[in-house]
């Protein structure tokens, strides 16, 4: 590029930088709203510039903002029912399970392996009443569904995996109560990728008798990578 | 059935793993540090109203929170209008560097191949990325910093960023 080249339009890196301010800064958020590629073109920018997240040091948070928190989730008169308020919480639970594995996996400096590809659901129940979080350890196949009790006394709740050929593959039983664990085989594993849909059928004792889904689906989500 | 006190305890899980880097992010931003807490506060308020937004499949928690902290921390700042005199240095004083040094070693792939594009742009651009990104700094205010004029710094940022993007995609 010459020096006297005009300066390429790079609009939607400046917003997702927050270099723009005023009325450039107006403008670039209604072209956001008005433009599904510009708007797309911004999100392509925040994904690529999160990886700057890491060089921000890390400070201890003080206590009082801890206790300030505590304070939530306590009934007042301004709080959203309860009713509203569930699937809120239950998103909050299925990030937490996320950070935490993150945090697990995540190795100390002294050991030098690859980091472990995690692939994450949030498995949203058919009423929209509760989203439960499900995890997938790539390197070893263990899988992890998070604690909910779907099926009624006498049935059983079975996980299904639905990739690109539209046929569901069974994948186990879900706990009757408590969070779930299994090891996935290898075969299972390798079919497991982003936008693969995960989803709970209500099944009899023992999982379904036809190696397809027999009962309803009570909860369903689409794998991603974490 | 979940209790509420259920509910308050994966928050403060949440903010047990997540509290440091936020808590940094917002200081490093807002350059104080009682103006830093309440955004932190108010970025976990947030989290709290705002969680059935996440979208799992856009970006990982962790990027979607510090996203979170750092618009907020970037709106105290300019609706003060103006900006402490020495936010980075101020920031850096009570930043833990055994945390900062860990965090490096930790970079995943996606990561190291920002930084490594980062590096190889011109100097002036680098800086002046960085700069924009950690301090949540406009044109007109790096061009103040930098003294240099604001059409300079705009030239010197696109041109940086068309050449980010280009080796960030191609990699």
């Amino acid at each position: 590029m010459t020096p006297d080249a005009p300066d390429p339009d790079m609009t939607a890196a400046e917003l997702a930088l927050g270099l723009l301010d005023g009325e450039e800064r107006a403008a670039a958020l209604r072209r956001v709203l008005a433009d599904p590629d510009f708007a797309r073109e911004v999100e392509d920018w925040r994904q690529r510039l999160a990886a700057l997240f890491d060089d921000y040091p890390e400070v201890t948070a003080p206590e009082s903002v801890a206790a300030r928190l505590a304070q939530l989730g306590q009934p007042t008169a301004s709080s959203p029912s309860r009713r509203a308020r569930w699937p809120i919480a239950a998103m909050v639970t299925a990030i937490a399970a996320m950070l935490a594995l993150f945090v697990i996996l995540r190795p100390t400096p002294q050991i030098v392996a690859p980091p472990h590809r995690v692939m994450v659901a949030s498995l949203m129940m058919s009423d929209k009443s509760a989203a439960v979080p499900a995890m997938v350890d790539m390197t070893t196949g263990e899988m992890r569904v998070g604690g909910a009790a779907m099926a009624p006394a006498g049935k059983t709740a079975q996980l299904w995996m639905i990739g690109g050929d539209g046929v569901p593959k069974p994948m186990g039983m879900l706990a009757s109560s408590g969070p779930s664990r299994m090891v996935l085989p290898m075969e299972k594993r390798h079919s497991l990728k982003a936008g693969v849909m995960l989803a709970v059928s209500i099944e009899p004792l023992g999982g379904s008798p036809t190696g397809l889904p027999t009962g309803p689906v009570v909860a369903s989500g689409k794998l991603s990578l974490a | 059935m979940r209790t509420g006190a259920e509910d308050r305890d994966a928050l403060q899980d949440v903010y047990r793993l997540t509290s440091a880097k936020l808590f940094g992010i917002c200081l490093r931003i807002c350059g104080e540090r009682s103006a830093a807490e309440d955004v932190l506060h108010d970025v976990y308020l947030t989290i709290w109203r705002r969680a059935g937004a996440y979208e799992p499949g856009r970006a990982s928690p962790i990027s979607w929170l510090a996203t979170i902290a750092r618009n907020k921390a970037i709106d105290w700042v300019r609706a003060r209008g103006a900006r402490p005199a020495h936010p980075v240095e101020e920031a850096a004083l009570v930043a833990d560097p055994s945390l900062g040094q860990r965090e490096i070693v930790e970079r995943d792939q996606e990561s190291q191949r920002l930084h490594d594009c980062l590096d190889a742009l011109d100097e002036r651009a680098r800086d002046a990325i960085r700069t924009a990104f950690f301090d949540g700094a406009t044109y007109a205010e790096l061009a103040e910093r930098k003294n240099v004029p604001l059409g300079t710094m705009k030239s010197i940022i696109r041109r940086g960023l068309l050449q980010l993007r280009g080796c960030v995609d191609d990699a």
